[in-house]
């Protein structure tokens, strides 16, 4: 009981990183990017090449780079280049005003690495992925008992989710998470005060991503390992569901999302009775999830906890429960009478 | 060389496959203005009737491919009508009616993991007669899906040109505040594509299921992208530009498929996403003057 | 007669065509320092098309803008606006999901908070966000929004929504303001509000370019005039010069 609580919390810790990710890019600047598994993906590949180094560990596979430097700098190298890609393909695809163009480009993104990262042996390992990652503080602890190293584990995750969170408050209460926020709400006028909506959407996208890699290095050292099945572009839903139920742009709301949404569904399938066959539960909690995602938009779009005014005189006020908000215009129209 | 022109023959097949998914996904996303990512899971509906109608049920493949129409066309109405209208009314939030199109995939796909299971569902071909036209050598199928891509493409081109519907599609296209305002019914127009984008895709999957022999539930989404990537390059809203955008990406595929590993096929589709976006983020056959 | 180059701002022969439909034709005037000028015209008159030619959103089919002589003729808007020339909108853009606060701190263009590097370090910033804190409270006294300082742009009435955004511009320090009907849907309680905070820029040095179809409005607030219809410029001049213009009587008159 005890190890499978220890299990859930550090599972939580690192959805919360996803979701915080996600709530920055998705709820602050209101862009869409639907292959964030893929940042994912990349953060924990290379976290694995950078601290596998020639090491076989028992097993025998192929992959990239073999280094080994010390921890934590496999996790940040894993968060950078998730950065760099995000920020690459988004500089490509912002430059339009279009908002669907990102979202069709991260997707295909999303589909077409994972079928090169899958059928591409000499990258990291094909479809099979990499096993054997080596885990924070291996050696030192290499006595310890499982339940032990996976409290060590817990609160490496606990501290990393915390350092994110508080950076992410941060940034939502600074003069660049207002802009942000303005470039959701109406990007013409943020132009109109000398705003350009690109640099808002840049930023939160790469901070997105090198979210999304953190998390991703801590996912593939906490399981030791990392395959094509972990990252099935629809997994990326998952984590909207959890920004949306738990609140867009809140951050609060993307911790408690994260809990119910990733770990609730994922775990409550323990339970379900014998008689449903094993495999219709993947399927039946991806319904579950999509009907999820589409009632709470259509009823309580605004999540769980809304998105908080942010902290002024010394207070907060909550944003009304009023769906009835108009929702601003989101593309740039050139208005013409 | 023969290799080379061979594939681009099966270029002009892939090309027939990609031009009806991207026709039917550029019309309906020129006129409503938002991208259906739930396309993809449409063509996959469309191939499991025609795996139920002509493989199963051994009816003749165009019958196959009529129920599909038929089931696809209303799954599109049926959708627009009790999930995308109540979020289009009011002022419509596009990022939301993009997440609400995604999570509709979602739904789809999974359902069709529960009722038709993962097990991939060989699709009888129609016809296996080797045919030759010039160098290149076609079967009996693949000169099918052809022939059925100008057809549909074809009659989508005279309803659009010749007929009100058509017009005042084309007019939504363009402006729907000023196709309202000309006193066209938006709503009936707006219902009629939805229609005839889930026909397309009913047949597109039917073609699908030809040409790669099989049917499982990531069938159709598999290939949404190539749509995208039609789409794109051709400039939302213009099927003509998407037909042309297709026998390019379907010939350039194929062709590069002879000499590269297979696996990188839909990498070489993506880059040219890529640079179409770049340098002509528009569309090829665009234009129109950017507007800042 | 100020050359094009000197003036505040100048349109010089500017034409927009949408489509073979031509919204504005060969239109030139010059604002001049030290006026309130107001932009008038019946409806149709391209008033709206070259607010959103000067303001950068689009890009003429001919002719040029020239700011304090600087050709800004098809700049980003954004550009425009980093060069002092703010504007508010026809039907009110205000941050709807937003608090009256942080639309307002919005205005200011240069904010050192906004780096990417510098946003983590409140430090670095704080000092400039009390400053504009206290601007902004300042300005919703102003405008007299103070008592709804807690609410959310998009929770505001339409006069309401129009008066902060005036506020939101004001906190811009712009040299030019475009007010795009600023007292239209304005409850007439609040036009004085309106009147008194534009007669109050006069001494700021920040002038006004307005268009507004309320001419008692125009009246009171302007002291220079020009008429436009049908896409071109037919006069200008105090009110009561322009309204005995032959012309200007006809296109009121044709219109009607």
């Amino acid at each position: 009981m005890l190890f499978y609580l220890i299990e859930i919390v550090t599972l939580i810790a690192i959805n919360v990183i996803f979701a915080l990710g996600l709530n920055i890019q998705f709820g602050y600047v209101g862009v869409l990017n639907v292959g964030y598994i893929a940042f994912v993906a990349i953060g924990a590949y290379i976290t694995a090449v950078t601290s596998l180094g020639n090491t076989e560990n028992g097993f025998t596979q192929l992959y990239i780079l073999h280094w080994n430097v010390p921890w934590p700098l496999p996790v940040l190298f894993g968060g950078l280049a998730a950065a760099a890609v995000g920020l690459l393909l988004a500089t490509v695809t912002l430059r339009n005003l279009r908002a669907d163009y990102l979202a069709i480009a991260t997707l295909s993104l999303a589909q077409v690495l994972y079928t090169i990262v899958a059928n591409n042996d000499s990258l990291f390992n094909g479809a099979q992925g990499l096993a054997g990652v080596p885990r924070p503080f291996d050696a030192q602890l290499a006595d310890a008992s499982q339940e032990v190293y996976g409290l060590v584990f817990l609160i490496i995750a606990v501290i990393f989710a915390a350092i994110l969170f508080l950076a992410t408050r941060q940034l939502q209460r600074s003069p660049l998470g207002r802009f942000m926020r303005a470039v959701r709400e109406d990007e013409v006028v943020a132009e109109s005060f000398g705003r350009r909506p690109l640099v808002a959407r840049l930023a939160a996208l790469g901070i997105g991503c090198f979210f999304a890699g953190i998390g991703g290095g801590l996912l593939i050292e906490y399981q030791t390992a990392f395959g094509s099945q972990a990252w099935f572009p629809l997994e990326t839903f998952i984590i909207f569901a959890a920004v949306i139920v738990g609140g867009t742009g809140n951050n609060l709301g993307a911790v408690v999302g994260a809990a119910i949404v990733l770990v609730g569904i994922n775990e409550s399938t323990r339970f379900l009775p014998a008689s449903i066959p094993s495999e219709l539960v993947g399927p039946g909690r991806g319904v579950l999830i999509g009907v999820l995602l589409i009632l709470f938009l259509r009823f309580r779009p605004q999540g769980l906890l809304p998105e908080t005014r942010v902290r002024l005189y010394g207070r907060r006020i909550e944003t009304p429960d009023n769906p009835e908000l108009p929702t601003p215009p989101q593309t740039a129209d050139a208005t013409t009478s | 060389m023969h290799i080379l022109i061979q594939s681009i023959g099966y270029g002009l097949v892939t090309a027939s496959v990609i031009a009806i998914g991207a026709v039917g996904l550029s019309l309906q996303f020129g006129v409503t203005n938002f991208v259906n990512f739930a396309y993809g899971e449409f063509l996959t509906l469309g191939a499991y009737i025609g795996y139920f109608v002509s493989t199963q049920a051994h009816f003749n493949v165009f019958v196959g491919i009529v129920a599909a129409m038929a089931v696809t066309g209303l799954l599109a109405v049926l959708l627009d009508q009790v999930v995308f209208e109540p979020f289009i009314r009011g002022r419509p939030n596009l990022v939301v009616l993009l997440i609400v199109t995604v999570a509709l995939s979602l739904i789809l796909q999974n359902l069709y993991q529960i009722v038709f299971t993962t097990d991939f569902r060989r699709y009888a071909a129609p016809s296996n007669t080797q045919y030759s036209v010039g160098d290149i050598n076609f079967t009996g199928s693949q000169l099918l899906i052809i022939a059925i891509a100008i057809t549909a493409i074809g009659a989508l081109q005279i309803l659009l040109k010749y007929t009100k519907l058509g017009k005042a599609m084309r007019a939504m296209s363009d402006s729907a505040d000023l196709a309202q305002a000309s006193g066209i019914n938006t709503r009936l127009v707006t219902r009629a594509v939805w229609l005839i984008s889930g026909m397309f895709a009913g047949i597109g999957g039917v073609v699908l299921a030809i040409n790669v022999y099989n049917v499982q539930p990531t069938l159709g989404n598999s290939y949404l992208f190539l749509f995208f990537a039609a789409v794109i390059m051709g400039g939302i809203g213009k099927p003509w530009g998407a037909l042309i955008s297709a026998v390019v990406l379907g010939i350039v595929i194929e062709v590069s498929g002879a000499y590269i590993n297979a696996a990188y096929k839909g990498g070489l589709a993506f880059l040219i996403l890529i640079l179409v976006l770049l340098l002509r983020p528009r569309g090829l056959f665009s234009s129109r003057r950017r507007t800042v | 007669m100020t050359s094009v180059d000197d003036a505040l701002l100048a349109v010089d022969s500017v034409s927009q065509n949408f489509g073979g439909v031509q919204a504005v034709r060969d239109c030139s005037f010059v604002v001049r320092s030290g006026h309130v000028t107001g932009l008038i015209g019946p409806n149709g008159a391209g008033k709206s098309t070259l607010m959103e030619i000067i303001a950068g959103g689009l890009r003429p089919t001919r002719g040029r803008v020239v700011l304090r002589g600087e050709d800004i003729t098809g700049k980003l808007r954004s550009t425009v606006g980093r060069m002092g020339l703010v504007r508010t909108f026809q039907t009110a853009r205000v941050f709807p999901r937003l608090p009256l606060m942080e639309n307002l701190l919005i205005g200011r263009q240069v904010q050192r908070g906004e780096s990417l590097a510098r946003a983590w370090l409140p430090p670095l910033w704080r000092a400039q966000e009390d400053e504009l804190r206290a601007r902004a409270e300042e300005l919703l006294e102003e405008v007299g929004l103070s008592h709804r300082r807690d609410a959310l742009g998009g929770e505001l009435s339409g006069g309401q929504m129009k008066l902060l955004e005036i506020a939101r511009a004001l906190m811009a320090n712009p040299t030019l303001l475009l007010l795009d009907e600023p007292i239209a849907g304005v409850n007439p309680r609040l036009v004085d509000t309106v009147v008194a905070v534009i007669e109050r820029l006069r001494g700021r040095g920040i002038e006004v370019l307005l268009v507004e179809h309320n001419l008692s409005f125009v009246g009171r607030v302007c002291s220079d005039v020009i008429v436009m219809a049908e896409g071109t410029v037919l006069a200008q001049g105090d009110l009561d010069t322009v309204r005995a213009d032959r012309r200007v009587i006809d296109a009121y008159l044709g219109s009607a």
